[in-house]
């Protein structure tokens, strides 16, 4: 049943040569691809992150603060700059393009038993958009960088001489790789599916890419419009968004945010996709609650649509308007915490095995707890006005998005790295860097809480001394973070050349993707696989010669 | 520094020195007590199942349950009832964050880059926020160019500054910032900008001081008095002052200073040009060169408080009277005196004569006329 | 077991059927769901522009009111009526190809084509006019004259939105019985929503001063407004027009046939939105009042 690679064939020597790389049509090329481009911009988004936190070690600013010779208030902008292109990459850059366009290109159709997706030639579109996108924004950096935030609100941005076009039509570039995406893998489930694999036997990471593609087929183009009006605005003064000219800058918050808050849905419904996968596994158990994890996974992409507002809760927005958006907030919360008790409860009775990634799914309970908790007091009026663009709400987002989103994206890599590269990486180096990087992760952003209660405002190059100690905190645990990621590089790289040699199905997961050989074929699969129940770890058994896991026994086959 | 704050920090939040302050403490520390105890109530359970179903060998659990619908709906409810709740619980108070009190005193506030600049019901105006204990004061807030916001943690309070657009921000302050007595340091309430709005967003902060009666009058009283730099207590010169006004005053939205053509005419070379009129108070009414100062003063200061009287041909009657903006400010006739020094200051060199600096005993002495007659001349002080 | 048999010999299969799909149907079907998702990526990003529509005209009516009759009404229907009619010779055309009546698919195809030609060059001559007329879109907007077309009401003073010292109306008025209602003592904004700008008040043409009806304050929004719906509008025409070529060439070719029509089916969608997305915004734009 299990394809072997007798033949050394697999995707990766099915041809060579870099024509046959950028011309590819295989999805797993494109997913290799997308992962190279979306770690290399989560280095240089983590390079802005060190400058910022070296920064505010010193109250009046270590790196740039008024001397006796320059004392105009221009000497912060390079700061601003900074953590405007911090943010931008991140998000646009790393976030949102990265487990869709990374492991779930590589994934989603092996999973499905299917040869591609649906749209070959528009993933690698949506590659070279990617690519386009992030060529643009980063040209910035030396036509001017931009420093108005990634939120880039009006008229500041209007008014501002630096490269916000270049940015603006950078991100407008990527809204496409997104959405061609999100198209594809949308099409590619309703239509590529096996036959007896109905969408509740469809496994939950491909649920939570189909959540996250509804996401980016709806609010993505309401971003697209919105950057169009705001280069618009630039160029011709069109007047909507800027007071001077007749417009408002509430409107402009408004459009943006549409887009804006769904797209954390983007960023975080795959991770949680991961997170079930991983849980399964690492557990030998199937997912507690499936359906219910399931339909949570879309009904945080529906609500998810009509909470923006939250944003702008002492922005201007009228009162009648807060109180809903505050009211749909707290609700979107719920689904969420399905998930995590659902989670939760597939441990009991199960066999948990503490591999790499399975660390990282507990990790996550820890970061997106404390990051979905704190999203209560921003939720609730009266505490919003108090944590509003402070370092609350850095905090709060930084658990999140990194510490959920970003973290169970290094897990994902992690658990399909052997899938994706053939071989294994070092599991004690493995277990270390994420014992060391949930440690140093806490120390670098719990400080930050406190920092925001407190009252220090956010995007702010200098503080008041009173901030120091905290600050201090914050920028040590940043630097841990920073040798940890190091290593966790260079232990996969190594891998790459002297790693030993992956089976099949070294976890004993029991989705398609580990019935096929590591690295996959050029096809995926010979045969169009059998379709179980998901989850159905029967008959999975270690294996001492190959170690990997193996289906010795007869598995249960399902008729449609 | 502000050691008599620091003392009275507990570890998640300031001293809260206002009604709301009090309010939104109430709300925050309950949610912190349920945040803590889901968050400690998942980990726990995490870390009890990952010990107790560790992966032992030649085990496999087969009686696992798969689905509870029962469990399902239990932590559904329960936490939407929780959120529910406090989604209530802080929409009745945050209905008292919308409902300023009747009788509140007003403060204009307006945020510029990268200023705020507060200005008192009796004229006074001053980059320092000046609060009377146990009054409601009710912050109407505007921005003259970006985005920005008022913040200001010890009271739990934020609202953003629009240009083009009015907001409201209420509270009432309950803690009184004290004054070292051996020192004379006086302790603050940091006001922070939250809204990002360029180079100096980092540094448009201030200080909010919550005082007595007493006190609250002597500061506002020294705010308005806008004839002393407040530094070193010696009186300004006029023109410098009315530099000053230009600015806070709003003069500068229309008017340039550097020739440029705006909404109004530029003051450069303004004094003792030829003025043509496409329509004047009184018929036949002609302004020149040639013209004595007491006519050029009379214009300017006819101009200032009532600009529909005479207007300047090619331009339009659309400058707002500054007479609302001088009354009531013990200081009328003397910001006038500056607004109109200033911008003789910038005509031909040659009719310009710098009026001399009143000396401090004079400008502390409100004036107590209120009158519209202009009596704003170059002699005045000495 | 459930398995296909996949076919040995990789060339043994349909002519149009990609490697990927297993069927001709799955292959279809796949299209058709991909143009329809597509579809509404496009309908959501023109909503975003209709919201904007609907917000700045609530806010400011009478800049709609007015401004609105420097559009040719007449032209705006000509070319309704051309792309309605171009969306009937499209629909068709997707019959002919169906059908495999490769001439006839060529010729409507081609007529199409030429109707948005037509489409295209109405257009341009609407741009023209507002060019030599300078009505653009922020601070290019200097009209010399008022629209054309009867008497102009007061409309300062008509509408609160439009007075001076007036509150925008998105400022919330959340105030309970016996509120403070005094006035602020700042000076109005002399920007914003309902005041001058100094700025593009500046370029404004000399002459206007000289007027007596009332011209609402930042007319220009809705010149930003036209020009950004229908420019983005006329982008999609153009994209259309190159597909509809593309797919002449191939339709002369004679690939189309009962077998594989998909890519006419799917421009024909295409097309039909951007039919639909003027028929919206001829009635928004032109029809006001």
């Amino acid at each position: 049943m299990i394809a072997k690679s007798q033949d050394n064939d697999n995707y990766l020597t099915h041809s060579r040569g870099i024509s046959s790389w950028i011309f590819t049509l295989d999805h797993k090329r494109i997913g290799v691809m997308y992962l190279i481009s979306v770690l290399v911009a989560f280095l240089l988004g983590g390079l802005f992150a060190m400058l910022i936190r070296v920064q505010l070690l010193a109250p009046t600013g270590l790196l740039f603060h008024k001397t006796e010779v320059l004392k105009d208030l221009v000497v912060y902008k390079p700061y601003n700059q900074i953590f405007t292109v911090h943010g931008a990459v991140m998000i646009f850059l790393v976030l949102i393009p990265g487990i869709p366009g990374a492991l779930g290109n590589f994934v989603l159709p092996i999973m499905l038993g299917a040869k591609d997706v649906a749209f070959p030639r528009l993933n690698l579109w949506s590659y070279y958009f990617y690519v386009c996108g992030m060529l643009f924004a980063l040209s910035s950096l030396v036509l001017g960088a931009v420093d108005t935030g990634w939120t880039f609100y009006t008229p500041y941005s209007v008014q501002t001489s630096t490269a916000v076009i270049s940015v603006v039509f950078g991100a407008f570039l990527l809204g496409f790789s997104s959405i061609f995406t999100g198209l594809n893998f949308i099409v590619t489930m309703h239509k590529l599916r096996p036959r007896g694999m109905t969408w509740f036997r469809m496994p939950l990471f491909c649920w939570g890419l189909y959540a996250t593609a509804l996401i980016q087929i709806l609010a993505t183009p309401v971003l697209a419009i919105t950057l169009l009006l705001l280069i618009l605005e630039r160029l011709f003064h069109l007047g909507i968004f800027d007071p001077a000219y007749g417009g408002s800058a509430l409107l402009f918050q408004h459009f943006f945010w549409f887009y804006s808050h769904p797209a954390v849905y983007i960023m975080i419904l795959p991770a949680m996709g991961i997170m079930s996968e991983v849980i399964a596994t690492f557990s030998r158990r199937e997912i507690f609650g499936y359906r219910f994890v399931a339909m949570s996974s879309i009904a945080i992409a529906l609500i998810g649509f009509f909470v923006w507002g939250h944003h702008m809760f002492p922005n201007g927005q009228s009162a009648p308007a807060n109180v809903i958006f505050s009211g749909l907030t707290v609700l979107v919360a719920i689904p969420s915490a399905i998930k995590v008790f659902n989670w939760l409860a597939t441990l009991y009775k199960g066999s948990i095995d503490l591999k790499t990634p399975m660390l990282y799914a507990l990790g996550f309970f820890f970061m997106f707890s404390i990051g979905g908790l704190t999203g209560l007091p921003l939720a609730i009026l009266p505490t919003n006005f108090n944590a509003h663009d402070t370092y609350f709400v850095v905090a709060h987002f930084h658990y999140v998005m990194f510490g959920g989103a970003l973290f169970m994206f290094i897990g994902g890599i992690h658990y399909w790295w052997p899938k994706i590269t053939g071989r294994m990486y070092n599991e004690s180096l493995g277990r270390l860097c994420c014992l060391l990087e949930l440690l140093a992760f806490n120390l670098t952003f719990f400080p930050q809480f406190i920092l925001g209660l407190h009252g220090m405002p956010r995007r702010s190059a200098v503080y008041s001394p009173e901030f120091q100690y905290l600050h201090v905190l914050s920028t040590i645990g940043a630097f841990i973070q920073m040798a940890a990621f190091l290593v966790i590089g260079a232990y996969l790289l190594h891998s790459l050349f002297r790693g030993k040699k992956a089976p099949a199905n070294p976890w004993g997961g029991s989705t398609l993707e580990w019935r096929c050989s590591s690295p996959p074929p050029h096809d995926n699969f010979k045969e169009t696989p059998t379709v179980g129940m998901p989850y159905d770890h029967h008959g999975l058994k270690w294996d001492e010669e190959t170690e990997g896991f193996e289906r010795k026994e007869k598995e249960l086959v399902l008729h449609a | 520094m502000i050691s008599s704050l620091l003392a009275q920090r507990t570890f998640w939040l300031e001293s809260p020195a206002s009604t709301s302050a009090e309010n939104h403490d109430l709300v925050f520390y309950a949610l912190l007590y349920v945040m803590a105890f889901f968050f400690f109530l998942v980990v726990a359970i995490m870390l009890a199942f990952v010990v107790l179903y560790r992966r032992r060998k030649g085990q496999a659990y087969d009686n696992a349950p798969t689905h509870n619908t029962l469990l399902e709906i239990l932590w559904t409810v329960i936490p939407l009832g929780i959120v529910i709740g406090f989604f209530v619980v802080g929409l009745k108070y945050y209905v008292d964050i919308e409902s300023p009190p009747a009788g509140a005193d007003i403060v204009d506030v307006e945020a510029s880059q990268w200023q705020f600049n507060f200005k008192y019901p009796n004229g006074a105006d001053s980059n320092e926020l000046y609060l009377l204990v146990n009054r409601p004061v009710l912050l109407k807030l505007t921005s003259k160019d970006v985005t920005h916001a008022l913040y200001i943690p010890a009271f739990r309070v934020q609202r953003n500054a629009v240009p083009g657009q009015n907001t409201e921000l209420w509270f009432q302050p309950t803690q009184l910032t004290a004054k070292d007595p051996t020192t004379g340091e006086e302790s603050f309430y940091h006001v922070f900008c939250t809204q990002y709005c360029g180079n100096g967003h980092a540094e448009m902060n201030t200080k909010a001081f919550v005082l007595t009666k007493e006190d609250y009058d002597k500061k506002l009283a020294e705010a308005a008095n806008i004839f002393v730099d407040r530094n070193s207590n010696q009186p300004l010169p006029y023109i410098e002052v009315g530099k000053k006004l230009y600015t806070t005053m709003g003069c500068s939205q229309c008017h340039s200073i550097d020739g440029a053509k705006g909404t109004a005419p530029t003051w450069k070379g303004l004094y003792k040009r030829d003025h043509e009129f496409s329509k004047t108070n009184e018929p036949g009414y002609t302004l020149k060169e040639s013209d004595d100062d007491k006519k050029w003063d009379d214009y300017f200061q006819r101009s200032i408080l009532h600009p529909e009287a005479d207007i300047v041909q090619d331009f339009q009657n659309v400058m707002p009277s500054q007479e609302s903006a001088l009354s009531g400010s013990p200081y009328k006739e003397k910001k006038l005196a500056a607004i109109i020094e200033y911008i003789k200051s910038l005509g031909d060199p040659k009719y310009y004569k710098p009026m001399k600096t009143p000396d401090l005993h004079d400008s502390q002495k409100p004036q107590a006329s209120d009158t519209a007659k202009p009596t704003a001349k170059k002699d005045e002080g000495k | 077991m459930t398995q296909l048999t996949i076919p040995q010999s990789p060339h043994e299969h349909p002519e149009h059927l990609a490697h990927h799909f297993e069927s001709l149907q799955q292959q279809y079907d796949s299209g058709k769901l991909g143009i329809w998702l597509f579809l509404t990526t496009e309908i959501l990003m023109f909503s975003g522009l209709f919201c904007g529509y609907a917000v700045l005209r609530s806010l400011h009516p009478e800049i709609f009111l007015y401004a609105h009759r420097y559009l040719s009404v007449e032209l705006g229907a000509l070319n309704t009526v051309v792309l309605i009619f171009s969306s009937f010779t499209m629909a068709w055309g997707v019959r002919a190809a169906q059908l495999g009546q490769t001439k006839l698919l060529v010729r409507l195809l081609t007529i199409t084509l030429v109707c948005a030609f037509v489409f295209l060059g109405v257009k341009f001559v609407e741009y023209k006019n507002k060019w030599e007329e300078n009505l653009l879109p922020g601070k290019f907007y200097h009209p010399e004259e008022p629209p054309p077309g009867g008497e102009f009401l007061k409309l300062r003073g008509t509408d609160s939105q439009s007075v001076k010292n007036d509150k925008p109306a998105d400022v919330k008025p959340q105030v309970t019985a016996g509120a403070v209602g005094e006035r602020s003592t700042i000076a109005p904004a002399a920007i914003g929503p309902t005041g001058l700008s100094e700025p593009w008040l500046e370029g404004k043409h000399h002459g206007r001063q000289s007027w007596s009806g009332p011209e609402p304050d930042n007319v220009q929004l809705f010149f930003g407004i036209y020009f950004a719906m229908t420019g983005l509008h006329g982008v999609h025409v153009i994209g259309g027009m190159i597909v509809i070529a593309w797919l002449i060439g191939k339709a002369r070719k004679g690939v189309f046939g009962p077998d594989h029509f998909a890519p006419v089916d799917f421009v024909g969608l295409y097309w039909h939105l951007v039919d639909l997305v003027w028929i919206f915004l001829f009635p928004l734009l032109y029809l006001i009042s």
